[in-house]
């Protein structure tokens, strides 16, 4: 067997192994959300450890303080619960609930706005803790002057994503961080891939010239 | 003009949404030209920032709160009162304050207006009928009746009910004149006064007084020329009546 057979067997092998762990996982999802019609509340503590992490996580991404995301992503939670019934499943669990998540915190983030018209929100300041993005990162072998720009340009980023318009940091959020597909995101924020694609170019067109000089 | 065309295609080289083609067109592009390649490696720093970036630390509590609220819906069906409540908690706050004022003051203004009499326009009809309707008439049977009047009981007579209607001050007519006695009596008085059956009032005694002060005797008499008082009534008839008016003088002052 050539060199090139083996990799085309391979490449095969993991394109099945791929499509099973899909199909488990897809397996998972429908009797999970059997269970939670059933209103089983096993099921939806499941729902919540699995969802909480990335829920909270995004919420934060999109408000950029603490408290208003834990308030957003417990109110997705109560939002998703009282919505089992009406959930069809048409599209997946997890875009569901991103887009419930989404919808809480940009009307969270409207009526906050209204009221802190004057106040910048910045990503890494309100984190609850003293520790940017910068400092999480692993150290390896930079000097404390190359952390120290490290830490700083990365917060220049995180704060120049959450100032750009809304619509194109949650693409970009759904992206870069979530990692989602154009295709979820899509699903997720209800626009057309071609939407998808546009706002992510021009997102980080954006975000590029607010940080160019620091890159 | 060429790099403006590969830089817009830059996102979703990245992203590898480009087909065989367009990513190599792009390539041989980026192999000639140092600010697209530039540009493209601005967009990989961003992305590698973001990308890298840990979750924030999810607050601990997020968990059991969500769960017990959920419990809490789950277990027992919640009042109509709390649902509302709880809506109520999800609206925004400064239109709901704004509700609740003009909903105080509503009340407030509806109070206010309903302390509000309206003037008495006098001689209306209400106001007139008012003392028609405390006269008394008093009904006993004749035994009882001739009994009080001290008259001898008529055994031949049948023991039909006989009605007394008491003497009163007439609907257009009022005492008001005779408060000026009460200012010289600090201790009140009382006056034996004997009403004819056209209704003239008649002074027989001043009770108490022996003898009362002639200035006393005739305001007393001034007094009654200007007053008509409606005797008292038996089988609807007027009869010569004797009664006593007090004149009695009340501190209002609070």
């Amino acid at each position: 067997m050539s060199a090139g057979d083996m990799a085309a067997l391979e490449q095969t092998a993991l394109a099945g192994i791929e499509l099973d762990s899909r199909a488990i996982e897809s397996y998972h999802e429908a009797r999970l959300i059997e269970r939670l019609r059933a209103r089983e509340l096993g099921a939806f503590e499941d729902l919540l450890h699995h969802f909480e992490r990335p829920v909270y996580s995004l919420c934060f991404r999109l408000l950029g303080d603490a408290e208003e995301a834990r308030d957003a992503a417990q109110e997705t939670f109560l939002k998703v619960y009282r919505g089992l019934s009406g959930f069809r499943g048409e599209a997946g669990l997890k875009t569901w609930i991103y887009r419930i998540a989404i919808n809480q915190a940009m009307n969270q983030q409207r009526w906050w706005r209204r009221r802190h018209r004057d106040e910048t929100v910045s990503l890494d300041l309100s984190r609850g803790d003293s520790d940017t993005l910068g400092n999480l990162l692993p150290a390896n072998s930079a000097s404390p002057e190359q952390l120290a720009i490290a830490t700083e340009r990365e917060a220049s980023i995180l704060r120049a994503l959450a100032e750009i318009k809304p619509e194109y940091r949650i693409t970009l959020v759904l992206r870069e961080i979530e990692e989602l597909s154009y295709e979820e995101i899509a699903k997720t924020m209800g626009i057309s891939i071609g939407t998808v694609k546009s706002r992510i170019a021009r997102g980080r067109e954006e975000l590029r010239r607010r940080v160019k000089d620091l890159l | 003009m060429k790099c403006k065309k590969y830089r817009s295609r830059a996102s979703e080289y990245l992203d590898r949404r480009l087909d065989e083609k367009e990513a190599n067109e792009y390539r041989s592009h980026l192999s000639a030209c140092a600010g697209c390649r530039a540009h493209l490696s601005e967009f990989q720093a961003i992305s590698l920032v973001l990308k890298r970036s840990d979750e924030p630390e999810m607050p601990r509590e997020l968990h059991s709160y969500i769960m017990n609220e959920v419990d809490r819906h789950a277990g027992r069906e919640i009042s109509f009162d709390q649902s509302v409540f709880e809506w109520l908690l999800r609206l925004n706050p400064r239109p709901l304050s704004y509700a609740a004022g003009v909903v105080v003051s509503a009340i407030l203004f509806s109070f206010i207006l309903s302390a509000v009499k309206p003037i008495p326009v006098v001689g209306a009809t209400t106001m007139a009928s008012r003392p028609v309707e405390a006269i008394q008439v008093v009904t006993s049977p004749e035994e009882e009746y001739n009994a009080y009047n001290d008259i001898p009981l008529d055994e031949s007579l049948n023991d039909d009910e006989h009605s007394y209607e008491l003497p009163r001050v007439l609907d257009d007519s009022s005492l008001v004149s005779f408060s000026h006695v009460s200012y010289q009596r600090s201790d009140g008085i009382a006056v034996l006064v004997e009403v004819s059956p056209d209704g003239r009032g008649e002074l027989v005694e001043v009770l108490g007084d022996d003898p009362p002060p002639p200035q006393l005797v005739e305001q007393l008499w001034w007094s009654l020329s200007k007053r008509t008082f409606q005797p008292a009534m038996v089988e609807g008839r007027p009869v010569l009546t004797r009664i006593v008016v007090l004149v009695e003088k009340m501190d209002v002052s609070g």
